[in-house]
């Protein structure tokens, strides 16, 4: 008979519609798998391909709720996971060294007073209920005695009111009458220290921003009435706040950073209309424009993303929903009143991998093209110069600029009672300045040519000085066998890229002679290919195509030939640059990249210390198959008389959190280190980038471990007499921390913080390296979460902003150390245009630049 | 009485019966749900209709279908359990896409805490009432003022009601015994046969001539049983200028007093959601779809013409893209040439944006020619780490 309670009301007992809070709204997407099978089709479901509804509708949500306290950690929950990281043996993470200088950062202060402490209890019911929603409901008409701010979680409560007895006996009754003695019993005070700690703080923060009218989209909240729309590009702007509260080293910190989320008016439909015009390809072109797009469905707030699209089917096919079979169009209007109009498009397939529903693996969920509004950039759009300009002139802040919408955030909070009620509940009140505090500015760093040494300046940048400098080395006989490639019709502009770079080239001490050229007729990848295969018999030291466009194909194919079937670099130079007003700039660059590419060093930096081997390791996903992913590791093998680096690369899991590989690479970077010098490195400083926020406490207990472990081994085979000294230092460019000066600046390049905001639980310190002449500048969070090195702070803070200096591709400061920028780079080409690991003769030299 | 009949004609639903069980596909709820929707979809009137209220909207599903109708601007969602509706709040908020394709005209929502009996000031204006298996719960002293407040108190221009027929609980009973209480479900005070709802609805016409009253259901028989009628009844009161009828009685004045012995409804939430008027000329529709793309040509190197050095896109696909917000050749070519675009053998001719490398974004474009600055040193001492 439930047919005809279905949709009704007022079930007997507690049975309330078990997915009813569950379904609409924005909310967190974690949930706890249920054991019960019942599928009930939600309303805000889709239809799966198996009949169920994707995420389990007999669902309870953990998060938002409170921490459960036997709960598997859920990957949200990892977010508000407390970790130890901090060497047991640093007496203090605090530098001394360098310039003090004031600053003011994107934080404000919880203030509460001395006394104030989150107590925990434990409560029971007598009888036992199993509903959680029911027991927060019979809880709740207790309020006289627990306030209003307590977090319940069914079973732990949570409050700041230390109740007048460690036990408590309540009486309550159920809407069916039934008698309850509730017993809240008292545990103890939770310490700053604990995971759940910063999960109250966390939702008692959720709790106080409600009020505010702001769409909560994944972990952030925007304001869709403030939106700026982009018409031009189908876009729309959502300007919005990403804020997190945690203990930070003295108090409890708000970080506020403004933030716009990208949203696409288009449709799943409209990229299919746009494919329609050549139809013997169309299904080629909207697979390749839609797989792996990530979308937001007209029906309820989830995303999926999209894995497969079946053309075989259209919204009149069928699916199983509760045993029976129902057709798309019907499910739609009888679900939601949405009428699908073009009934022939094709259907959609996700298989939402999504790790944080926690769905299962095999589970499909079937989507309409016309009800899919897509989201995020792709990566064509990334590389779209007028569309990312059109979106920073929106979206880019100064720092004057991004101070004010952070004082009218702390307004917007202040001024609605709703939030202010929240924090006096739990006796917190919200400061409305920014936190200032010291930080310090290292001087500017010295950049070695070979005749000459300059300083980097305070701007952090030595184009200027670089133009009359000699390059640290270079081939003795210079660039003296080499080719080229190019379409005989360009033959005028070969010319004159050949002039510019020569001539550029003596200006920085490097001979490049006349190279071999080879004409061809046309520009198809395999004429090239071909071309490349000629020229390998007068074995080159570099090959240069000159090509007419960026044509992916054309420019994987050449690298492949170059890095893995003939290992002999290559530069690609597309014919507009030699069209370019800016030839003699960008000659420039190609000279050092070439001279690189042949493993020689434009410059070095000033090393006080012998010995040291630093590493770089950054992760890829793969273009192909975005289950895989690669792995660079870039490892400078003398910094003192020259400035060399050794690179290798492997596959690894995309999504796992460990790089398999990466011992067996760091072991080849220590053969050619012990090759090259005799003897292993004394220090290893290790930069480990590509780490996701959730990853960390598995990297710290099994990678890190596991490194150490083998590298203490490899130093006792090779009957080295002393202990390998590493430090392993984890890499975070995507923080929310800002640092402005007093003056509403960007603070100057080589700034250090290593207190206030930082956490007191890590060995952490923010690094400014670059400078920005616009928008506002991203520190880099480093956190040191192993040291065996035997340095102080000081010497690990200055160590890592030297190793900004050395990226050959810039005359000027990166914002992580050069080896975790060459990691990135040789990672992003191996995944998205070699997709296999390329020839190990150019292990030495950078020919990945 | 008059007969209704829906502006589809009614729809497909089968109904299956075994020894074990009887189905129903859609399930009887999803076609009460429709029904009403259908009702308010009707072209006669539907233009007619902007602010409905739902008596006894419980998890408020019914809302999901109905806020999807454009020209309705105010829903009222109203049930007496205050907990229900608070636990069923966020059912009313807009989607994250409802920003994004926003409605062409306002909906303003309101969940009140009330009773179907009280005539509280919210219910003025009403076009249509809806109360879906409602009159079954309320004791005979609510159920008793139903009429006055619906029918003499708000006068809507159509009423929905729905309700349980008893007759066909025979079906129920060769699988099910009833519940202790002789119903259906625990919370029914009672069950009407066909003849007892007709009545019901009767009274109510006869007492409010401004109304006719047509009676149907959802949930049909099972084959062979087509005399217990359907599972679930529903009487459709429409107001008589609705069907180009005189009225008999006027309508009433807005300001007339409510009853000074009703209880006012409690408002738990108030809902706007986003909606969007394009003003814009059609011309400028258009021209933002051609930027667009124009845009997207010059992202993909297949349109780069590598002899010219310009990017090309067809005039034909241009017009092809364009067709559906309302674009003409000639359209396209006065708007091209207002905005001094290039247009050559068909084509859109674009030139190419100032070169741009991936790391020219932090390298410095300054190419004139800049005389090297000697900075001055500081005369520090070499560091040395290394223990001596």
């Amino acid at each position: 008979m439930s047919d005809q309670t279905r949709g009704r009301r007022r079930l007997s007992g507690h049975g309330d519609d078990p997915c009813s809070s569950s379904e609409q709204g924005p909310r967190p997407k974690v949930f706890k798998a249920s054991g019960s099978s019942t599928a009930i089709t939600t309303v805000g479901s889709a239809p799966t391909a198996s009949g169920r509804p994707s995420g389990s509708s007999t669902a309870i949500t953990t998060v938002g709720s409170a921490p459960t306290g036997s709960g598997r950690p859920s990957r949200y929950d990892l977010r508000y996971e407390i970790i130890n990281t901090r060497p047991s043996d640093v007496v203090t993470k605090q530098g001394t060294d360098g310039m003090q200088i004031r600053l003011q950062t994107n934080f404000f202060r919880l203030i509460t007073t001395p006394k104030w402490r989150i107590y925990h209890y434990h409560v029971e019911f007598e009888p036992d209920i199993e509903m959680v929603r029911v027991r927060r409901g019979i809880l709740s008409d207790h309020s006289n005695v627990l306030g209003s701010a307590f977090i319940f979680d069914g079973k732990q409560l949570f409050t700041t009111k230390k109740l007048e007895k460690d036990l408590t006996r309540l009486q309550g009754t159920s809407k069916t009458e039934i008698n309850y003695t509730i017993t809240i019993k008292y545990v103890g005070t939770i310490s700053t220290a604990e995971s759940r700690f910063l999960q109250v703080l966390n939702l008692i923060l959720r709790r106080s921003m409600k009020g505010l009218k702001l769409e909560l989209i994944g972990r952030n909240l925007f304001d869709p009435n403030a939106k700026i729309m982009l018409r031009e590009h189908h876009m729309e702007l959502w300007p919005g706040y990403e804020t997190s509260i945690r203990q930070h080293e003295r108090d409890i910190l708000l970080c506020t950073e403004i933030t716009h989320k990208v949203m696409r008016t288009e449709t799943v439909y409209d990229i299919l209309m746009r494919c329609i015009n050549n139809p013997a390809r169309l299904q080629e072109d909207f697979r390749t424009n839609v797989l792996g797009l990530v979308v937001l469905t007209d029906y309820n707030n989830r995303t999926y993303r999209i894995n497969d699209v079946d053309f075989g089917q259209t919204p009149r096919s069928t699916f199983s929903c509760k045993g029976k079979d129902v057709s798309f169009v019907d499910y739609y209007l009888s679900k939601y009143n949405i009428r699908i109009r073009d009934q022939k498009q094709p259907l959609l397939i996700s298989k939402n991998k999504d790790k944080a529903q926690n769905t299962q693996k095999d589970e499909m969920v079937i989507l309409i093209p016309e009800l899919c509004r897509v989201t995020g950039l792709t990566d064509n759009m990334r590389n779209d110069f007028g569309l990312m300009r059109a979106m920073s002139n929106h979206t880019r802040m100064n720092p004057q600029r991004r101070i004010e919408r952070l004082h009218t955030f702390n307004r917007r909070l202040q001024n609605t009672p709703e939030s202010v009620k929240v924090l006096t509940d739990w006796d917190m009140r919200l400061e409305e300045q920014l936190i200032k505090l010291n930080g310090r500015v290292i001087s500017p760093q010295k950049i070695v040519f070979k005749a000459n040494k300059v300083s980097a300046g305070n701007g952090a940048d030595w184009t200027r000085e670089f133009r009359a400098a000699t390059m640290l080395t270079t081939p003795r006989n210079g660039l003296s066998r080499w080719a080229v490639i190019a379409p005989e019709r360009n033959s005028r502009e070969l010319r004159t890229l050949l002039e510019s770079l020569m001539r550029v080239g003596r200006g920085m001490g490097f001979n490049i002679s006349n190279p071999t050229e080879l004409k061809i007729r046309d520009d198809r990848t395999g004429t090239y290919v071909r071309a490349m295969d000629d020229c390998a018999r007068l074995d080159p030291m570099l090959v240069l195509c000159l090509v007419p466009n960026n044509n992916v194909e054309r420019y994987s194919s050449i690298k492949k030939r170059g890095c893995i079937d003939k290992a002999i670099p290559t530069q690609v130079v597309t014919i507009r640059v030699a069209n370019n007003r800016g030839l003699m700039s960008i000659a420039t660059k190609i000279a050092i990249q070439i001279n690189c590419k042949l493993g020689y060093t434009p410059w070095m930096i000033e090393l006080p210390l012998s010995g040291l081997m630093t590493v770089g390791f950054d992760i890829a996903k793969c273009s192909r198959d975005r289950s895989k992913a690669y792995g660079g590791l870039v490892a400078s093998m003398d910094l003192k008389e020259n400035s060399t680096f050794f690179s290798t690369v492997a596959e690894c899991s995309a999504y796992d959190v460990l790089a398999n590989n990466l011992w067996l690479m760091l072991a080849k970077a220590l053969r050619r280190y012990r090759y090259e010098h005799n003897k292993l490195p004394t220090r290893i400083l290790f930069y480990r980038d590509g780490v996701s926020s959730g990853s960390l406490k598995q990297l710290v207990e099994y990678e890190v471990k596991d490194i150490a472990e083998k590298l203490k081994q490899e130093y006792q085979k090779a009957g080295e007499n002393t202990q390998p000294m590493l430090a392993y230092i984890v890499v975070t460019k995507s923080s929310n921390t800002r640092f402005f000066t007093d003056s509403y600046q960007n603070p100057p390049a080589g700034t250090i913080v290593d207190d206030v905001v930082t956490q007191p639980e890590r060995f952490d310190f923010y690094v400014v390296s670059q400078t920005v002449r616009q928008g506002t500048v991203s520190p880099t969070n480093y956190n040191v979460v192993y040291s065996t090195i035997g340095l102080s702070p000081d010497q690990i803070q200055k160590l890592t902003y030297k190793m900004c200096h050395l990226y050959y591709n810039w005359s000027g400061t990166t914002r992580v150390p050069a080896v975790c920028q060459y990691a990135k780079k040789l990672a992003t080409l191996v995944a998205t245009n070699l997709h296999a690991i390329p020839e190990s003769a150019l292990e030495k030299q950078l020919y990945y630049l | 009485m008059f007969s209704y009949t829906l502006p589809c004609g009614g729809f497909k639903t089968v109904t299956t019966m075994t020894n074990e069980k009887i189905t129903f596909d859609p399930p009887v709820y999803e076609q009460r749900y429709c029904y009403a929707i259908q009702i308010l979809e009707d072209p006669r009137w539907t233009k007619q209709i902007k602010k409905v209220v739902e008596f006894g909207c419980a998890e408020m599903r019914l809302f999901n279908l109905m806020r999807r109708i454009e020209t309705i601007e105010h829903i009222l969602q109203v049930d007496i359990d205050e907990e229900l509706l608070k636990n069923n709040l966020s059912r009313v908020n807009p989607l994250i896409s409802d920003y994004i394709r926003q409605r062409s005209g306002p909906l303003r929502v309101e969940v009140l805490k009330g009773s179907v009996a009280d005539s509280s000031e919210e219910l003025r204006g009403t076009d249509v009432v809806i109360g879906l298996e409602l009159i079954e719960h309320v004791y005979d002293d609510v159920l008793a003022k139903i009429p006055a407040n619906v029918f003499g108190f708000m006068q809507p221009k159509i009423v929905i009601f729905s309700t349980p027929n008893s007759d066909f609980n025979v079906i129920f009973t060769r699988f099910n015994p009833l519940l202790e209480n002789g119903f259906r479900h625990l919370d029914h005070k009672f069950e009407w046969t066909r003849e007892e709802f007709k009545s019901w609805c009767l009274d109510i016409v006869e007492k409010y001539p401004n109304y006719l009253v047509s009676l149907t259901g959802v949930g049909d028989p099972p084959k062979d049983f087509e005399s217990v009628g359907n599972v679930s009844q529903i009487a459709v009161f429409v107001r008589k200028d609705l069907l180009d009828k005189p009225l008999v009685d006027p309508l009433p004045s807005k300001t007339e007093p409510v009853d000074e012995f009703t209880t006012p409804y409690k408002s738990l939430q108030v809902v706007d959601f986003p909606y969007y008027t394009d003003t814009r000329t059609v011309e400028e529709k258009i021209w933002a779809e051609v930027e667009y793309e124009l845009h997207r040509c010059m992202r993909s190197e297949d349109n780069f013409d590598i002899q010219h050095q310009v990017y090309k896109m067809p005039m034909d696909l241009l017009l092809q893209h364009t067709q559906s917000f309302g674009a003409t050749p000639d359209i396209l070519e006065k708007l091209l040439e207002e905005n001094d675009m290039k247009v050559e053998d068909g084509y859109i001719i674009l030139e190419e944006n100032p070169y741009n490398e991936e790391d020219d974004l932090c390298f410095n474009n300054d190419t004139s020619e800049v005389s090297y600055e000697e900075v001055p040193q500081r005369e520090d001492v070499e560091e040395n780490w290394d223990l001596v």
